[in-house]
């Protein structure tokens, strides 16, 4: 297990990983600062902490935030609901792998914030529309990690299970899925970066409310500090997202070996 | 054929092929109760095939199996077994690998609770409850392999090579563990190894068999007084003999000529 180290140890872990990103703002801060180019189109750091101030006291931020989040997690929700159940069923059932199968397969390089307008007609601006391109987004991964997971399933587990008496409905639960669940948190890990990105396009597209909304609105009046101020936002909230959803794994997956995990 | 009802495991007239390969041919087996049966003999034999027939993991091709007088057509909770991966299962804790079976057998949470703490303590693992097996050595995995295994109760057990993954301080420590279990519980055993001094040492008999296609070629019942210390039975004449005699009928197996070499 990870040690807690000292004090300035664990400092200097964050200064590491911080690094990188401090370079870029330095860069940037750099560039428009020497007039490189026109501010703009590229505003400096305090211009755009100047915007997200603005923004943050209005609190429309928030609530543009608050609209993104529930969405994406609504979406990643319902993709897992759906994507789990559906990706063991083909893996364990020939007949359900040769009705879904072909569905999943054609449907895997469509672009599926195409479908928002037409979603629009069907579900209105927003909310349901929105929610429903990003399930159908972090579907996809889901189901193909589950497939992978649920068959990769090593046979000894299945004849241990088998001698030990295990019946038919608690080899799903207490084998299969606990086998799987590795694959499975993979695959949801994919599907939380896809639901930010398809979150965020289906609100540029058509919305009334989402980070996304308030990217396109002010990309489109010329107010790039603010754009940015709104980009920035949302890449802060995925990243974290997604550091929460590694922690919740190195928990769920406590008993696997470290370097097994996020392969 | 007689004296089939008599016996724990009956074997008649057994064979296995896999497409245009025979595996195993024509065996016939009979273990009593309270037996601890070893099968030895070179490589790609068929015995670890004839074991998982007897677990009921791979059906046969042609012949009989009977446990306890009725066929196997299936894996069934009178027959344990403990593959050479041990496969463990890695997302649970040494108590519930060793629970499992007991918690499948829907038997109550005094019980189980009671049956875990005695095996923890027989195989030495107090205060590794809540370890994965990842966080295990080899020994130890096999021990929980063992532990699991006899704690919900088979009659029969099967082995498949149990510490050929261990070096060798480790494989006679957890050898003699195995007969204090044995010992005390009075399981039917079969176990499949390769190693002519742990199968002499273990069992009270040992059946050689032939390269491929797998036929049981010798048996050699071990009459070996047990009572002793391990260096005692290693050491005496009675032991060197027999083991000779096995380990001289083995390699005749394998230096024959002709069969299929791979």
């Amino acid at each position: 297990m990870s040690g807690g180290g000292t004090a300035s140890s664990r400092g200097m872990r964050l200064l590491s990983k911080a690094g990188p990103f401090l370079i870029c703002l330095a860069i940037w801060q750099a560039i428009t600062m020497l007039g490189i180019t026109d501010p703009a189109f590229l505003p400096g750091l305090g211009s755009i902490w100047a915007a997200f101030r603005d923004l943050a006291v209005e609190k429309t931020l928030w609530i543009d935030l608050a609209t993104s989040l529930m969405t994406a997690g609504l979406g990643l929700l319902f993709g897992i609901l759906i994507g789990v159940p559906l990706g063991a069923a083909m893996a364990l059932s020939p007949r359900a792998d040769g009705f879904f199968g072909p569905i999943v397969k054609a449907t895997y390089s469509l672009p599926k914030s195409a479908l928002v307008p037409l979603f629009v007609l069907w579900f209105g601006v927003g909310g349901l529309t929105n929610i429903l391109a990003t399930v159908l987004t972090t579907l996809l991964p889901i189901v193909i990690y589950t497939y992978h997971g649920v068959h990769g399933v090593p046979r000894l587990f299945l004849w241990s299970a088998a001698a030990f008496g295990t019946p038919r409905w608690k080899l799903l639960t207490r084998i299969i899925l606990p086998a799987a669940l590795p694959a499975i948190f993979t695959g949801i890990r994919i599907a939380l970066g896809f639901a930010f990105i398809v979150t965020i396009a289906a609100e540029m597209i058509v919305s009334n409310h989402g980070i996304g909304k308030l990217m396109f609105f002010f990309g489109d009046s010329g107010s790039y500090n603010y754009m940015f101020a709104a980009v920035i936002t949302i890449v802060v909230a995925a990243y974290l997202a997604d550091r929460a959803f590694v922690i919740l794994t190195d928990y769920v997956l406590r008993w696997q070996e470290p370097a097994e995990r996020h392969a | 054929m007689q004296g089939v009802t008599g016996s724990k495991i009956a074997v008649e007239s057994l064979s296995k092929s896999f497409d245009s390969i025979t595996a195993v041919d024509n065996i016939d087996l009979k273990i009593g109760e309270g037996e601890f049966v070893s099968l030895v003999g070179p490589s790609g034999c068929g015995k670890s095939t004839l074991l998982y027939m007897i677990g009921g993991f791979v059906q046969p091709t042609g012949g009989r199996l009977l446990a306890d007088g009725k066929p196997i057509t299936k894996p069934g909770i009178d027959r344990g077994i403990v593959f050479q991966d041990y496969a463990l299962f890695p997302w649970l804790t040494v108590y519930d690998n060793i629970a499992y079976g007991l918690q499948m057998r829907g038997c109550s949470r005094a019980e189980e609770q009671a049956t875990v703490s005695r095996y923890i303590d027989l195989i030495g693992l107090k205060g590794f409850e809540t370890r994965y097996p990842r966080e295990l050595s080899g020994g130890m995995k096999q021990r929980v392999a063992l532990a699991r295994t006899f704690a919900y109760g088979p009659d029969i057990l099967l082995l498949d090579e149990p510490f050929g993954a261990l070096d060798s301080q480790t494989r006679e420590i957890m050898q003699d563990e195995l007969l204090r279990l044995w010992r005390s519980t009075g399981k039917t055993i079969l176990m499949v190894t390769h190693d002519v001094s742990e199968a002499v040492y273990l069992s009270t008999r040992v059946c050689v068999m032939s390269r491929r296609p797998g036929r049981i070629v010798r048996e050699f019942p071990i009459t070996l007084d047990r009572t002793g210390p391990r260096e005692s039975i290693v050491l005496s004449a009675a032991y060197t003999e027999l083991h000779n005699q096995v380990w001289l009928a083995v390699r005749h197996e394998v230096l024959v000529p002709g069969g299929d070499t791979p």
